[in-house]
């Protein structure tokens, strides 16, 4: 797998593209999803709209804390103890998930939904060999049998750039890199043919090379081979590579969102300002802009903009006022009132 | 209030509130109070003197004048049992201290200098480990000779390996830790770092294991009491008053019920408490709470 | 702060601050005599022959990989391991040389931020203890220190009664890089400073460690493997892969032009923050292997993409290409 090639830039260029009509894959409205803990309560996600078209790869950044996570979990439905959804919709082609029985859910997560999460072996069984867990996959949502599971699994693997894949149907969990595991953890979510996959920082632990290598192939294999793709992190450089539109949370909301091109080279909202001006880069040499002040805790959100403590340009109306998501330029949506 | 002496108050009041909201330990704390407060008002509490024999009321059964009955010299078990409570906290509790002594800085040192004398300590504690606790104690009393002292110092002694490697177990670990390594950068001496940078560390699993510790004790000695090699009559001990009575129990049950009473009351007192500590102190426990 | 530590070496000392020479660590795979009986003993090679300088009040930043050697390059030089072979020279004497007189002279800040401070005693007494036990400060001025060296990473002094757990991870990393400057070293470490923080934090201690290196005159080794951050930093660079420096030179030319092969894939596998970027991309082929088994010849030729046959059987020395400007490679770019 070891190439060298140069890269187009992103294919979607800033060219005005018609909003694509296409059947909408995900369609998540209004959703909150708090914790209660101690007779606290948590907003985790407040009040976030966001949705994915057949086929496109948008991105969600936020830094710790900011909810991108709690999200990612309430869209499989599966949020941990004490959180629950409070209000809102999820759709998922049309079918509404929220406080769907665990039939239809099971029968769409692994399925035609799957996850690639950071730490592969927390999602990996230490106890059954990686080839029998991606089977099982294979298994349980479609009619193939099981000795066709394991052909296909082996070319999955080798696909996947696993080297000797029969040999490593075998393996277990502990006896590969992270690289190697989170290439598993790939092949699980690609096994069925899934109509959205949600990355939820596949990359973040691993080595900067190796980062590049499964990137590449969630280039390849995820993004090529038609699915569509949420891609969570912090990381705003991989968000410009792979994605059409990007979406940007703090403490819980949705603060702005755009088509890739104009996201980064016009970033409206204020904290999408500075946090792009943060970001070392290697190819410029630049000095990096600070945030002053930490992000808020969120049982304790301020009434107005959550930003608002920390942003240069505050207003009165910030303080009381909380902004919505407002148009400001063709697909380029912002919640700040002073833009 | 100097400065010090206010943020010393104020971790104190932490703590309390800490306890107070674990169930356990509020219960545990509760009963082991409840027999405190018997053991220190025992002279006042106490109707009777314990030793006080009256030859005309023996086997009394539970009446308004003895509520827990005579035994069979006609001493007032209730008294007695009074009194035996302060037996019970000072056996226990020098028991738990002299392993403390012992242990924590035998181990805490060992696990540092690590190497052969570590591999030495480690054997020793092994050796005394795979002898029954009990067994133990008792070859070592029948050695020294019976009595409260000996039989205190034996028990500690059977318990010492167990905190000792605990203690080592713990240490270990810590000894990597990266706050560790990063005394060694500021070049303090190994002493500071063992006592002052590991030890509290390691505090919280001490004090766990110790008031288990306490209600193990207790068993122990009442054991011992029991097969006549602890504390010796006349002295009104729990254990002593279970191995008297048992002769009579057929007909003067009263003489081993309430003592036995105590002794599985306050042993289950220190152990809710040494498990609610271990709730409270878990470190996983703490982190989900912030 | 404006006090100095004399040299140790008696007059001033002018060669480099920090240099090592054939620098070599090897670990023991496993002291269990049974499994070195059954496959051989095996040694881990994680620093191999170094030789690296830094000079006065120069940024010397080492990047690399996980498993490259960087950290345990960072212990030999504090004195915290021992060399296999080889020589570590800070201000022209060995660590041992200077037993406990190295602490005021040479700090670090490690990388795990919250985790080396230790959890059981407030933050307050932690630098105190540290300013009192190597007498930084007369008996009576150290709280004075300890306010001066928290204001001075921006922390008030309000939170010396903070215990770690209570900080949050950018407050945390400021104690621990307080706790070194407390010790008003010449020389600091950073090993990994902003690696487990948020980007907007990331970029505030960036900026706060740029600033302190300038305005206390500090040499620094900087240890990441954060590209971007390396651009910003420093002055010079050295790249490490599996234990040996595989390429020096200043920072501005190593970016602008690579002379290593695995120099290049490293800039190519960073993504940047720019849609529209035409950019080079290189995926290397296989894993990172592991310092246990270090393939023959040049380490990095199994997955160099300009590999010769050469590659895999002589191991390529170090060339200095032009002033300042080192490759360890048989066929260097350009």
């Amino acid at each position: 797998m070891q190439n060298v090639r140069n890269r187009q830039p992103s294919r979607t260029q800033g060219k005005e593209v018609e909003t694509n009509s296409g059947s909408r894959i995900l369609d998540v409205r209004e959703l909150s999803a708090f914790f209660t803990l101690n007779r606290k309560v948590i907003k985790a996600v407040d009040r976030v709209s966001m949705y994915i078209d057949e086929g496109e790869t948008v991105g969600l950044a936020g830094e710790s804390g900011c909810g991108k996570s709690t999200l990612a979990s309430a869209v499989m439905q599966l949020i941990p103890h004490p959180g629950r959804i409070v209000s809102g919709e999820i759709l998922f082609r049309g079918q509404k998930l929220v406080e769907r029985g665990e039939q239809v859910l099971r029968d769409i997560r692994g399925n035609r939904l799957s996850l690639i999460f950071q730490d592969p072996s927390s999602y990996l069984n230490p106890t059954v060999s990686v080839g029998t867990q991606i089977c099982d996959v294979i298994t349980a949502h479609t009619q193939v049998e099981k000795r066709a599971a394991k052909k296909m699994t082996v070319e999955l693997l080798g696909s996947l750039g696993i080297p000797e894949p029969g040999h490593r149907f075998n393996s277990y969990p502990h006896e590969l890199s992270g690289g190697m595991k989170q290439r598993v953890l790939i092949a699980m979510a690609i096994s069925c043919d899934p109509d959205l996959v949600i990355a939820d920082e596949p990359t973040t632990a691993l080595d900067v090379t190796i980062q590049r290598q499964i990137l590449e192939l969630i280039k390849e294999k995820v993004i090529g081979k038609g699915s569509a793709l949420l891609f969570i992190t912090h990381d705003l450089s991989i968000l410009a590579e792979i994605c059409d539109r990007i979406y940007t949370m703090y403490a819980g909301r949705v603060v702005e969102t755009a088509r890739t091109v104009e996201f980064f080279h016009n970033p409206l909202h204020p904290y999408t300002c500075k946090l792009l001006s943060a970001i070392p880069r290697h190819d410029v040499k630049k000095t990096l802009a600070e945030i002053p002040g930490s992000p808020p805790s969120l049982d304790a959100l301020p009434p107005g903009c959550s930003f608002y403590p920390r942003c240069d340009f505050r207003s009165e109306r910030c303080v009381k006022e909380r902004p919505e998501l407002r148009e400001l330029k063709t697909n380029h949506w912002v919640s700040c009132h002073n833009v | 209030m100097s400065y010090r002496a206010r943020f010393l108050t104020r971790q104190i009041q932490k703590g309390f509130s800490r306890v107070r909201s674990n169930h356990l330990a509020t219960a545990g704390l509760i009963i082991i109070g409840f027999f405190a407060v018997l053991a220190v008002f025992a002279p006042l509490i106490a109707p009777f003197d314990p030793y006080e024999t009256d030859l005309d009321a023996t086997y009394a059964r539970p009446s308004w004048q003895h509520f827990f009955g005579t035994d069979h010299v006609g001493r007032d078990i209730f008294s007695r049992v009074i009194y035996g409570a302060r037996i019970a906290f000072a056996i226990t509790v020098l028991v738990v201290l002299i392993e403390l002594a012992v242990s924590v800085p035998l181990a805490l040192i060992s696990s540092y200098i690590g190497g052969t004398f570590d591999e030495v300590v480690m054997r020793i504690m092994d050796m005394i480990i795979s002898i029954p606790h009990l067994l133990l104690a008792i070859v070592i009393v029948a050695l020294m000779g019976p009595g409260m002292r000996n039989a205190i110092l034996a028990i500690s002694i059977s318990y010492m390996p167990m905190l000792a490697r605990v203690v080592r177990s713990v240490a270990l670990s810590i000894k990597e830790e990266p706050y560790i390594e990063a005394c060694h950068v500021l070049q303090f001496k190994s002493a500071r770092i063992v006592f002052s940078h590991i030890l509290p560390n390691i505090v919280s699993v001490i004090i766990v294991q110790l008031s288990l510790d306490l209600g193990y004790a207790l068993i122990d000695m009442a054991s011992l009491s029991f097969i006549g090699l602890g504390v010796q009559p006349p002295k009104a001990s729990w254990g002593a008053m279970l191995s008297l009575g048992k002769s009579y129990l057929l007909h003067s049950p009263w003489m081993v019920i309430f003592p036995g009473l105590c002794i599985a009351l306050l042993v289950f007192g220190f152990n809710l408490f040494g498990i609610g500590l271990g709730d409270i102190l878990n470190p996983r426990a703490r982190q989900r709470r912030e | 702060m404006s006090e100095r530590n004399a040299s140790p070496a008696g007059p001033a000392f002018t060669g480099p601050v920090l240099q090592t020479v054939a620098l070599t660590k090897h670990f023991l795979h496993t002291k269990n005599v049974l499994s070195r009986i059954i496959s051989g003993t095996k040694w881990i090679r994680a620093v191999d022959e170094i030789d690296i300088e830094v000079r006065r009040r120069e940024v010397l930043a080492l990047v690399g990989e996980s498993g490259c050697g960087k950290t345990t390059l960072a212990k030999l030089i504090l004195g915290l391991l021992f060399p296999t072979s080889g020589r570590v020279y800070v201000m022209g004497k060995t660590p041992v040389e200077h037993g406990s007189a190295l602490a005021p002279l040479l700090q670090i800040v490690f990388q795990q931020g919250r985790a080396s401070l230790n959890p059981r005693i407030t933050i307050g007494t932690l630098l105190r203890e540290a300013i009192r036990v190597n007498r930084i400060a007369a008996h009576d001025r150290v709280e004075d220190a300890v306010d001066e060296v928290m204001r001075m990473v921006d922390l008030s002094p309000d939170h010396k009664d903070r215990f770690a757990h209570e900080l949050s991870g950018g407050q945390a990393q400021r104690v621990v890089i307080a706790r070194a400057l407390a010790m008003r070293p010449s020389i600091l470490i950073a090993d990994e400073p902003t690696s487990s923080l948020d980007v907007s934090i990331q970029a505030r201690i960036l900026n706060l460690l740029i600033r302190l290196q300038q305005e206390l005159h500090l040499t620094m080794l900087y240890i990441t493997h954060n590209l971007g951050s390396v651009r910003q930093i420093s002055d010079r660079v050295a790249v490490m892969y599996l234990g040996k420096i595989v390429e020096t030179a200043n920072t501005e030319d190593l970016f602008t032009h690579p002379f290593h092969p695995y120099t290049e894939a490293l800039f190519a596998a960073v993504p940047v923050p720019d849609p529209l970027a035409e950019r080079k991309i290189i995926v290397l082929r296989g894993e990172t292997p592991s310092p246990i088994d270090i393939p023959p010849g040049c380490p990095f030729h199994p997955r160099c993409p300009y590999r010769q046959p050469v590659c895999g059987t002589l191991f390529p020395e170090a060339r200095e290409l032009s002033p300042g400007r080192w490759v360890s490679c048989h066929f260097p770019l350009h």
